[in-house]
């Protein structure tokens, strides 16, 4: 994982290398344009190509500029913070748990209420996620996996409720009357 | 759902909107197993949130505008007071509060 989490942020700050097709991020055609091609009719390729995947453009200075639609900038950006937070993840959970800090967990800190069991579980659907998340350029499922988790950790974090979880019914427990019924209920 | 619970209810009626827990209220009693027209439900995960003796895994109820619900259901509960089987939808917890 640490591999392909370099390899994001790789590809986010430099020019993809050719033939690397993680996230499609290749050009149609490999040509890279010059700030003068934007004058003349090569603007509809340009455009074109930045459209479906990606458009250099070569300034004066010799520095290579990239043109790609605005919702894969946001996935490769999403992407990168969720394999940062894995990295974060992963960093803490090479400590043993009693040299663990919340802070080891980065944005994940309330992943501490986890036990080693669950840390588990959740390290590898994360891992998971982040390889789905390539290949589909959407971070949504994966939002939706750690979105659980941390409802999962909210509830661990309760022992009144917790104690609850699996227990059966008993004499302190009442049946709920639907809202309708609440508020046709007299005053008191 | 506990009795410790009762006036967290009440307040989700008054804080949600009647609409919004009705909907919640419509979905835990009639289809609590399966996804809600409204709102979100999750199913918890890891070890601890697993079901148990007939009760499903833990599940998350986010209530449309406000708060959320945690609870378990058993499609043919036999314990309590009735003795009888029948379907059983069990509060764990009630938060008003927002995220």
């Amino acid at each position: 994982m640490l591999r392909m989490s370099a390899t994001i942020v790789g590809m986010i700050l430099a020019v993809p290398v050719k033939g690397d097709n993680i996230m499609a991020v290749t050009t149609r055609s490999g040509r890279t344009y010059q700030p003068t091609d934007l004058t003349t009719a090569k603007r509809r390729d340009f455009i074109e190509e930045a459209r479906v995947g990606v458009a250099r453009l070569r300034n004066s200075d010799g520095e290579t500029l990239v043109a790609l639609p605005e919702r894969d900038l946001n996935a490769l950006v999403e992407l990168r913070d969720h394999a940062l937070a894995f990295l974060s993840l992963e960093n803490a959970m090479s400590r043993a748990r009693e040299d663990r800090r919340s802070t080891d967990f980065g944005e994940l800190a309330w992943a501490t209420a986890l036990d080693d069991d669950d840390l588990a579980e959740f390290r590898a659907e994360f891992a998971d996620g982040l390889a789905s998340a390539l290949a589909e350029r959407s971070v949504a499922r994966l939002d939706k996996t750690i979105h659980a988790w941390r409802l999962t950790s909210d509830l661990l974090r309760d022992p009144v409720a917790m104690a609850r979880v699996n227990a059966g019914v008993d004499e302190d427990d009442v049946e709920v009357s639907s809202p309708t019924e609440i508020a046709n209920e007299p005053a008191v | 759902m506990s009795k410790s619970m009762w006036k967290q209810w009440e307040n989700a009626v008054s804080q949600a909107g009647d609409q919004n827990v009705q909907q919640l209220w419509n979905h835990l009693a009639y289809r609590p197993d399966q996804l809600p027209l409204l709102g979100s439900v999750t199913r918890l995960k890891g070890g601890h949130m697993k079901g148990k003796e007939g009760w499903s895994d833990v599940h998350h109820y986010e209530i449309t505008g406000a708060g959320r619900i945690n609870y378990q259901f058993h499609p043919d509960y036999a314990g309590g007071a009735q003795g009888d089987k029948h379907a059983v939808v069990k509060v764990t917890s009630i938060d008003m509060s927002s995220h």
